[in-house]
């Protein structure tokens, strides 16, 4: 377990180094940031000393060495926008994203596990193809319009919500809901194909004939033994939201990293672009290290792999 | 992107659709009471919502004039004179009266009644200071106003001298857009100027929180202060404008700006009001083709000022309200001319000029670009699209490109270093759409910009221009518009230097508990702005 963690852990380091040499030469090809600095009002002079200032009169592998000493030590520079680090401005963004994250996963994984659960219980039922049609329309849903649509129901023509905004427990609503509701769909197809899968094996037959409740049948053996590709599925989900859900942010006006990465790329702002690139891709490195170790806890198979 | 628009598209029709439906269920209206009388305020707190794109800074040079500040920014920085918008005279604002002394000197009475939001007395000395630092041509916007070397100082208390060291008719009207920050924050806390606002206008600088929103109190030392102003101000930003529309329908807003036509009238309701209003802008654009092979033609030039059916994308995408311009500016401009020739729509006189070029050996087929900066301003997409499909009827080779924001700016101008067009590529082969505004009211603003050699977003460089340009320059009055009104005329009928499309309409979506008048210039005045209290009834 321990070499496995290790080896996990090097390989998340090589990751985040990979990211940003990516972060790196790709930000290299949105223009010069020299005139993004200073608009369009500067001198040659003024061009040139903001040049020297940001290091960009060096060759490219000299800029590049010291981006990653300046990335080691957190330091991305100042946003052009907002005059502040562009590390800090993304870490005031995080609390955002997560809450706006950790609470659409905490509606969409029992709403979506519950229903996937119904739906293998009752193959061949009319529960079973509701719950299909369910599934297949929230997962073909595109979010821009569920976000628009829930808007001008919820808020605009019944007055229950608000439209947008943060701050307030009901600002939550709409955009849990629109995220919720386009992943829903997924996680009741995964489950309801895998816990029926399980309810065919020979074990749940077993338990079934030692006069087990079916509920307990249900969530002692066949639920159980059907969590790891719905983990799997909905881990995915959760490193999507944690890294940014730009266009729900975008409509509610909700101050996270996504609509934050959105901004920097619309202002050409590269201290801040490479700053949100960056953490996102931590955030999933972390996450994905969290999942694998968390695999060999659910996964006997693993563990002895 | 392209998926994300047509999801759009297709969610505002079937919004539309609904909202028709709920329409007579809305539970606004009502009666409400309009205060006429008692203290300052009263109205509560007002909320503003947009514009699209995000502020980028707070500074003077940008909040005290146009922009994406400014609407709402004016009300904290204030300039020596304002511009009546119905009747374009210039009005007093912190100064009541001015006039000039000679050729070279300026002088403004200044009120005596004013303080900067820190306390800082208003008066020559500190007006002056404050000006001293303004006028400076590398600040973002009101740079563009400053033209030469003043030196400001103060004749006695109240009296403000100006000394320039050239003859500027214009000198007042660039007094209407350089606000004047505090002189004590310029000296002490400079780095503050791009965070803090400290202006003499009737809201003071609360907080900014980038991305959130912008928080302006009710000053109610101000000269000017009513019952029934709002007491505080909330700007906050959302990026989708559908959403900043509803914000007002629902109430949680009482002002949405920069929404699209069509989601101004679908916000129309028992709780909110569309209101649509000219501005002294105009779309229009701008063939890139100093050292161009195709653009270089002014035959082509023509071609595409034919080609491009300005009536149609006028209404359909600028407002079934706005008229097609053949002007660089208003009606009421210094050298507006009201006999231009227009350039109708003419498939087939474009492609008669097109193919007259082509015979005499210019390559009509040299890919060009339509590029456009994205959400520069409602539109703005259908109309490239729009560009680009007439372009390619009449036998041009043309295509889209959107841009982002910063970056279609740094391309605007690439190449278009100061007084120098000359590094321009010849291949260079870029069709603009942009818009800009005329806040001096006078040929010499899309003059010094668009259209002379040393023009910052020039890529025009006729020599003839140029020195009838600089002739008419000095002229005043009477003179002043002849000259330029026939100078526009000659050049835009035989060279098409820009192409205007038509005269930029804002909509303004109002909540029923607010009155407020728009200006033609964008700025909000919210010292005219009164909340209203609902009735017992």
């Amino acid at each position: 377990m321990l070499i496995y963690s290790l080896k996990r852990l090097a390989a998340a380091f090589l990751v985040i180094f990979l990211v940003l040499t990516a972060i790196f030469f790709v930000t290299q090809l949105l223009g010069d940031p020299v005139t993004l600095v200073l608009g369009d009002t500067a001198t040659p002079t003024q061009i040139a000393a903001v040049r020297a200032r940001l290091g960009l009169d060096q060759p490219l592998l000299q800029q590049y060495w010291q981006f990653l000493v300046n990335a080691a030590q957190g330091s991305f520079g100042d946003s052009f926008w907002q005059q502040q680090p562009a590390l800090q401005i993304v870490f005031s963004r995080l609390p955002a994203t997560f809450l706006l994250a950790g609470v659409a996963m905490l509606v969409m994984v029992p709403i979506g596990v519950l229903l996937g659960v119904i739906a293998a219980y009752r193959q061949g039922s009319w529960i079973e193809r509701l719950v299909n049609v369910l599934s297949i329309v929230s997962s073909s849903l595109v979010n821009f319009w569920v976000a628009l649509m829930l808007i001008l129901v919820f808020a605009v023509t019944l007055r229950w919500l608000p439209t947008s905004g943060y701050g307030e427990p009901q600002h939550l609503v709409l955009p849990v809901a629109t995220l919720s509701l386009l992943q829903i769909g997924v996680l009741a197809q995964i489950t309801r194909t895998s816990v029926a899968e399980q309810l065919q094996s020979q074990f749940v037959s077993a338990a079934r004939a030692r006069g087990l409740s079916p509920v307990r049948v249900m969530l002692r053996y066949a639920l159980r033994n059907a969590l790891i590709p719905i983990f799997t599925v909905a881990a995915g989900m959760l490193i999507g939201l944690m890294t940014g859900a730009v266009i729900t942010e975008v409509v509610f006006g909700w101050p996270g990293i996504g609509r934050l990465l959105l901004q920097a790329i619309q202002d050409g702002d590269l201290p801040l672009i490479q700053a949100t690139v960056f953490v996102s891709a931590s955030i999933l490195v972390v996450l994905t290290l969290l999942v694998d170790l968390a695999y060999v806890r659910l996964n006997p198979r693993v563990r002895i792999q | 992107m392209k998926l994300g628009r047509i999801a759009i598209a297709a969610a505002l029709a079937a919004m539309l659709a609904v909202t028709g439906c709920a329409a007579g269920g809305s539970n606004g209206g009502g009666a409400f009471d309009w205060p006429e009388d008692g203290e300052p305020g009263g109205a509560g707190n007002l909320v503003i919502a947009g514009p699209g794109t995000e502020l980028a800074t707070i500074e003077p040079g940008e909040a005290g004039s146009a922009g994406h500040a400014a609407p709402v920014l004016r009300n904290v920085i204030q300039s020596l004179l304002t511009r009546n918008t119905e009747t374009n005279e210039i009005e007093p604002l912190l100064a009541t009266e001015w006039e000039a002394v000679d050729d070279l000197t300026w002088q403004f009475t200044l009120r005596d009644d004013v303080t900067w939001h820190d306390g800082t007395p208003f008066n020559a000395e500190t007006a002056a200071a404050a000006l001293t630092y303004m006028w400076n041509p590398e600040f973002p916007y009101s740079g563009n106003f400053v033209t030469g070397n003043a030196t400001f100082s103060a004749a006695d208390e109240y009296t403000l001298e100006v000394k320039l060291d050239e003859p500027d008719s214009l000198f007042p009207a660039r007094m209407t857009i350089i606000g004047l920050p505090s002189p004590t924050q310029i000296a002490e806390a400079p780095d503050t100027l791009t965070s803090n606002l400290i202006g003499t206008g009737p809201y003071k600088f609360v907080s900014w929180t980038p991305g959130t929103d912008l928080k302006l109190e009710l000053n109610t030392d101000y000269f000017d202060a009513k019952p029934g102003m709002y007491d505080t101000v909330d700007w906050v930003f959302r990026e989708e404008s559908q959403v900043r529309a509803q914000l007002v329908q629902t109430g949680e807003a009482n002002l949405a700006i920069d929404t699209t036509p069509e989601q101004c009238a679908g916000a129309e309701s028992d709780t909110a009001t569309c209101v649509e209003y000219t501005t002294s802008g105009f779309r229009f654009i701008r063939p890139d083709y100093y050292n161009q092979e195709v653009l270089g033609d002014p035959r082509i030039r023509q071609a595409i000022a034919y080609a491009v059916d300005r009536e149609g994308i006028t209404s359909a995408f600028i407002s079934p309200s706005s008229t097609v311009a053949d002007n660089p500016g208003p009606v009421g401009m210094v050298g507006f001319s009201d006999d231009v020739e227009t350039y109708a729509y003419d498939e087939d006189k474009a492609k008669e000029l097109v193919a007259e070029a082509k015979a005499d050996g210019v390559n009509t087929d040299l890919p060009l670009t339509v590029k456009y900066r994205t959400d520069f301003f409602p539109g703005i997409d259908d109309i490239a699209q729009t560009v680009v499909t007439n372009l390619n009827a009449v036998g041009l080779n043309a295509q889209v490109q959107a841009m982002p924001d910063a970056e279609g700016l740094a391309e605007y101008r690439q190449g278009i270093e100061p007084n120098s067009i000359d590094t321009i590529t010849p291949d260079r082969g870029n069709i603009w759409i942009a818009t800009t505004s005329n806040d001096l009211l006078d040929f010499f603003q899309p003059g010094d910009t668009l259209l002379s050699c040393t023009g910052r977003f020039s890529v025009y460089c006729n020599e003839d221009f140029q020195a009838e340009y600089e002739a008419a320059l000095p002229l005043i009055g009477d003179e002043r518009q002849e000259a330029f009104a026939d100078l526009w005329k000659k050049f835009y009928e035989s060279e098409v230097p820009i192409l205007p499309i038509g005269y930029a309409v804002n909509q303004l979506v109002v909540g029923s508990t607010t009155q407020i008048t728009p200006r033609s210039d964008g700025f909000l005045p919210l010292d005219e702005a009164v909340g209203a209290h609902p009735t017992d009834q």
